[in-house]
């Protein structure tokens, strides 16, 4: 049997590019899987993953791991620029002791931003007395109103609570342009931020033992089906040893039944609805967003050329493939990591060939897409978060950005 | 049918029903087997060269219909064109089914007032007794149980609209853009 090509892919396909003309055709996934590609003709290019209408949401053959943002940034106000000697501190957390900050007090004397700048780079490189300031890359420069943003390596999540001291005070600025939304409405009409089901594979996973955590076991009574988080299974029958031995779940069970079966129809109440124009799930200009990240850069004392500042969007849209240009792919909005992981068992069993999805990329040499790995959205949750899959949890998640999480470059194809 | 093709079939038939040749009534059903043997050959004797054609009136292909003896008018147009919007429907029926067999968690799909189009898998038009809110649920809302999910006193799509039968007031859905929530405005 010869490749079979498809006019109505479905997820599992083959998204193929002809290398003859530069277009994209689809061939189906049992052809594709009992035939060698000709790659005289064809290149794989990735695999579909869901098709409404017209529309064909398909994934990149392969994915990385990246940081969502390689710094972090604050607007320093507080200064003085009178020309007279002065002084500011900044508490900075180390990677000596993340939990604990750092005094370092500064000197300036500047009449004008540009000087006061200028010294503080000075100071920034001053190993001396300023060693963590050095080490990570201190920056600062005026940004278009004249505020004063001072940027660094960003690597722990507790860099986000340095402060400013004794003359200077340090607001949050990173990509101030950047909408943050924490809000997605799932099916059992609970509303808000994380906790909303990834995927069902992975949170059955998890949520199925016993867990010592007030969050996913409820400690009292539960009276409302509208849960933000998902309870494990013990929990939900009133058989968990972390309760006290108390049903904290009857008026679920109530509802949506005993026994596994309605703990699976109650796991299920806890996906986000989809399709909604509801918070994060409504928000579906990836490729946009994407651009929008991908086109911030920035210097410093050490990157005297623009750096890419959002290596996860970076990374999806400047791929490439023999027929199609940079710009085509896009870092997943929240919406299409839900479709991704939709059905997908690799992880959770330990079989390349588990899903159709990665059974596909297996053959085709691609990436695997496992539902144990964390996977990065375009969305960001708040001031120093973003929305990612969490893979141990099986939830969307606020991830810090400055962890390396994984990309998979995403695009839909118009059927003509 | 001429003598020697009748013995011919004759011996097929026999080796088919393994007739016993040499007993009386199976010569008889043999009998029977060749004369119907020889029936059918001749209808496919009269079929032969009767090729479809395309009537002048219909505008359809005609083709021989051999148990009524005579030509049947199949409704396919032989007109390019119309054949051509009959493919596209043919297609578009095709990717209907396609759509469905790909998403059957998609709601909207079928169309009288029960089961009108829906927004984000709720009636586009809901009916409410009184302001809607979290507490005042319209009467068609599908519930989670019912395979949708539950209410929350505010749209699931921009554009839903509400009527409060009460009030005689008709909602529609808003997006507020700065927080990504729908509201109802009237």
């Amino acid at each position: 049997m010869a490749i079979k090509l498809t006019n109505l892919p479905k997820r599992g396909d083959a998204v193929l590019g002809i290398l003859a003309t530069n277009k994209i055709v689809f061939a189906t996934h049992e052809s594709m899987m009992s035939n060698t590609l000709d790659t005289s003709v064809y290149e794989y290019i990735g695999v579909v993953l869901r098709r409404s209408g017209k529309k064909v949401l398909y994934a990149y053959k392969e994915n990385a791991s990246k940081k969502w943002s390689d710094r972090y940034a604050f607007k320093l106000t507080g200064y003085t620029l009178d020309g007279t000697s002065r002084t500011g501190t900044l508490n900075v957390r180390t990677a000596s002791d993340w939990g604990a900050a750092v005094a370092y007090t500064i000197s300036y004397n500047a009449s004008t931003l540009s000087d006061f700048v200028s010294q503080l780079n000075t100071a920034f490189q001053d190993n001396t007395n300023y060693p963590a300031l050095k080490t990570q890359d201190w920056y600062a420069e005026l940004d278009s109103s004249n505020n004063v943003v001072l940027h660094f390596a960003f690597s722990d999540y507790r860099q986000a609570s340095n402060t400013g001291s004794a003359g200077f005070a340090l607001t949050a600025n990173l990509l101030p342009n950047c909408t943050a939304i924490a809000n997605m409405r799932r099916n059992n009409g609970a509303t808000g931020g994380e906790g909303a089901i990834s995927s069902m594979e992975r949170a059955i996973a998890y949520f199925y033992s016993d867990l010592n955590s007030s969050t996913y076991n409820p400690t009292s009574n539960v009276t409302s089906i509208a849960r933000t988080y998902p309870i494990c299974k013990p929990g939900y029958l009133g058989t968990s040893q972390y309760s006290g031995g108390a049903d904290r779940c009857a008026d679920l069970r109530a509802v949506f039944g005993e026994g596994e079966a309605g703990w699976l129809k109650f796991m299920e109440s806890c996906l986000p609805i989809l399709p909604t124009d509801w918070g994060n799930m409504g928000m579906r200009n990836g490729k946009e967003r994407t651009a929008h990240l991908a086109s911030q850069t920035y210097v410093s004392n050490t990157q005297v050329t623009p750096k890419a500042l959002c290596p996860a969007a970076d990374y999806c849209a400047n791929i490439s493939t023999s027929v199609l240009p940079k710009g085509t792919f896009w870092l997943p909005t929240t919406e299409e990591v839900a479709y991704l992981l939709k059905g997908i068992k690799y992880g959770t069993i330990n079989d390349r060939n588990a899903d159709i999805v990665n059974a596909l990329q297996n053959k085709m040499g691609g990436s695997a897409i496992s539902n144990g790995s964390y996977f990065w959205s375009c969305l960001r949750s708040n001031t120093n978060n973003a929305w990612y899959a969490h893979g141990s949890y099986g939830f969307f998640y606020g991830g810090v950005m400055c962890y390396a999480n994984v990309c998979v470059p995403v695009s839909l194809y118009e059927l003509p | 049918m001429s003598d020697e093709k009748i013995v011919k079939k004759f011996q097929v038939l026999q080796q088919k029903f393994k007739i016993d040749v040499l007993a009386t009534d199976t010569i008889a059903a043999a009998n029977a087997a060749a004369a119907n043997a020889n029936a059918a050959a001749e209808a496919a004797n009269a079929a032969a060269g009767r090729s479809p054609y395309i009537d002048d009136t219909t505008g359809t292909w005609w083709v021989w219909d051999a148990t009524e003896e005579d030509y049947v008018d199949t409704e396919t147009s032989a007109d390019p064109q119309t054949a051509k919007a009959d493919k596209a429907d043919f297609d578009n029926l095709v990717n209907e089914v396609a759509d469905i067999e790909e998403n059957p968690s998609d709601f909207a799909r079928v169309a009288d007032f029960e089961s009108m189009p829906k927004l984000a898998g709720q009636p586009m038009l809901l009916f409410c007794n009184g302001t809607p809110s979290s507490s005042n649920k319209p009467t068609n809302w599908i519930d989670f149980m019912q395979g949708g999910y539950e209410w929350t006193g505010l749209p699931s799509a921009i554009g839903q609209q509400l009527l409060d039968y009460t009030n005689h007031v008709l909602y529609f859905g808003w997006l507020n853009p700065s927080n990504y929530q729908l509201e109802w405005k009237h």
